[in-house]
């Protein structure tokens, strides 16, 4: 299982210690909408969690990310 | 990336159920710099895909599983919803790009689905048109999930793989790129149990497994085995085993013993005259998988479970040889036993009793897409691997290009091998004949068939007062062994004048007489 950081830099090919809470579409170069988009579909397939629509919708960085993974149970 | 390591991070993607969507595209990445390394094996294509939601990456995952298939693909997607005006403007991406194949997708129903096929039916050449429930009937989970709201993608993209592998079918048929040879491991394969510590009794046959197998027989597909075990007991099985589905007559050759499967995968290739790129190894240990793999990049190499939406048997049209093709293959395993007990191959011949029936080719011939086929797949006796489709086969047959085409047929004492070579020859200037498509399907070479179609030419432009009659040779890695002293042989000399960079030409002068081979019965018709 990878890292949160880990799919990050991975779907977004930038260094992962460049990752932290953060780490947004504003602040990160080519993290379009179709980037984050990819970046839910690998979390939940990494993490094994579905997250509904509105959960999803108000995330803004990495932080919002971390924060729904641990409301979720999932680390 | 070497393209080996592309071919093998593939090969792992494709073991992997569990690939994401970000693991495709870290390979689809690196495939534009190694485009040069491909392997002579690839076929091409360019494939183009339409939407009327958002697909983006799935031509990059497309692509990239293309590559397991020997395709290399080149991919266009054209902007979001703008089906109408890249289908309607003629200036538009679509035909920029100059498609092969083109992938509409569309996601609506009642008068606006109706409104997109009308839309298709304005494109020519190939389109592959899914609609809303085709394309749901596939994807199942991964149709109109949250993604639809967040992006407009109707299908989620962790189902993009599964879609890729259904529309991968059309890709491999137009580019010709569809295998010919299905080898199958028996213990947890063909069957649950191992023989050989089970028994017969012990054993229970994977009737499901065993007729996706015996359908792909009965479309063309040839069957081998590829097994370690004691060939005594296996094949005892095979034939006794009640619940047993296919039996020793639909295989076509066998490799039952202890040596390592790409060993026997090696023998199996040279005995069947087929070359790797053509194979597909089925078998439920990884361990085996691998070995394989390692030795062969060429082989599409699958696990039981997946061969039920393999795509890589898909055919544009099954022909009444495909139909007969996997018997034809299995009569020739009791042909080279019977080969193996006479003293040399001129009494194998004759005892063959083989018979052929040239047949001239016109424009309205039923048998013009099997001409076609075989252009599309024969590699080995392929002179120039000229690969004509239907249409222009039909082109070349009208009055302005007036080719002359002929078909052989044959049969002998063990069976019907159904339409089997091709050849096609062009008046190029005054007197002058050039055999420009010359083909014989491998399974029948080594017999002298090919000798009567040329005689046959070589009898129609004496008839035709021609002076010169110009075989031309293309090498490729391919052709070389069988083609390449074809000409020499049969009364043909070098030729100077026509000389190009890729090919050979050699000349006929048409003064001595080229008779019909001996041992084989030449009908007309």
């Amino acid at each position: 299982m990878k890292t949160l950081e880990e799919i990050i830099a991975g779907v977004l090919t930038i260094d992962v210690k460049s990752v932290n809470d953060q780490t947004s579409p504003e602040n990160t170069p080519g993290w379009d909408s179709f980037n984050s988009i990819l970046l839910v579909s690998e979390v939940e397939k990494n993490f094994n969690v579905k997250f509904e629509l509105d959960e999803v919708v108000g995330l803004k960085n990495v932080g919002d990310f971390r924060a729904l993974l641990k409301k979720r149970g999932a680390f | 990336m070497t393209f080996r390591e592309i071919q093998n991070s593939v090969f792992r993607l494709m073991e992997n159920p569990g690939a994401t969507v970000s693991d495709h595209l870290s390979i689809a990445n690196q495939l534009e710099d190694s485009k040069k390394e491909k392997p002579e094996y690839f076929r091409g294509i360019k494939a183009a895909f339409l939407s009327n939601f958002t697909i983006k990456g799935l031509p990059e995952i497309f692509r990239t599983r293309a590559i397991f298939h020997n395709v290399w693909a080149d991919v266009y997607l054209g902007p979001y919803d703008q089906c109408a005006q890249e289908i309607l403007d003629k200036k538009s991406g679509l035909y920029k790009f100059q498609p092969d194949l083109i992938y509409f997708l569309f996601d609506a129903d009642g008068e606006k689905a109706n409104h997109y096929k009308e839309l298709a039916s304005q494109l020519s050449g190939k389109v592959m048109l899914m609609d809303s429930n085709q394309i749901k009937a596939v994807v199942g989970n991964y149709w109109q999930t949250k993604y639809k709201e967040m992006g407009d993608f109707s299908v989620a993209p962790e189902g993009f793989s599964t879609l890729a592998d259904y529309l991968m079918k059309e890709t491999i048929a137009v580019s010709g790129a569809t295998k010919k040879c299905l080898v199958l491991d028996l213990d947890n394969t063909l069957w649950k149990g191992v023989i050989g510590e089970d028994g017969l009794e012990g054993i229970k046959p994977d009737q499901d497994f065993q007729r996706q197998a015996l359908y792909l027989y009965e479309t063309g597909v040839i069957l081998a085995i590829n097994s370690k075990n004691n060939s005594e007991d296996v094949l005892e099985a095979i034939e006794k085993h009640p619940k047993m589905i296919l039996r020793k007559n639909h295989f076509a050759a066998w490799r039952i013993n202890w040596q390592d499967k790409a060993t026997n995968m090696k023998e199996l290739t040279d005995e069947l005259m087929l070359g790797a790129d053509s194979f597909v190894f089925v078998d439920d240990s990884p361990f085996e998988r691998n070995i394989v793999a390692n030795k062969f990049p060429e082989v599409a190499i699958l696990s039981p479970e997946s061969l039920k939406n393999y795509p890589g048997f898909h055919k544009l049209k099954i022909t009444d040889e495909d139909r007969r093709r996997g018997q034809m293959y299995a009569e020739e395993q009791i042909r080279r036993s019977a080969r193996s007990s006479l003293n040399n191959v001129e009494d194998f011949i004759k005892s063959l009793n083989l018979e052929v029936t040239i047949r001239e080719i016109k424009s309205d011939s039923p048998i013009i897409p099997r001409i076609a086929q075989m252009a599309q797949k024969t590699n080995q006796f392929n002179m120039t691997t000229k690969r004509w489709s239907e249409d222009e086969i039909r082109t070349l047959l009208n009055e302005r290009h007036n080719y002359k085409m002929w078909a052989v047929e044959a049969m002998d004492r063990f069976g019907d091998y159904g339409i089997i070579g091709f050849l096609a020859a062009k008046p190029v200037v005054d007197k002058v004949w050039e055999i420009d498509n010359f083909l014989m399907s491998c399974r029948i070479l080594g017999r002298g068939i090919e000798k009567t179609l040329l005689a046959r030419v070589i009898e129609e432009a004496n008839r035709s007062k021609i002076s010169k009659l110009i075989g031309v040779f293309i090498p490729t890695k391919k052709n070389k062994a069988l083609c390449e002293d074809f000409y020499p042989n049969n009364g043909f000399n070098s030729g100077l004048v026509y000389k190009s960079a890729d090919s050979v030409n050699f000349i006929h002068h048409l003064n001595s007489p080229y008779p019909y081979p001996e041992n084989i019965k030449v009908n007309f018709s």
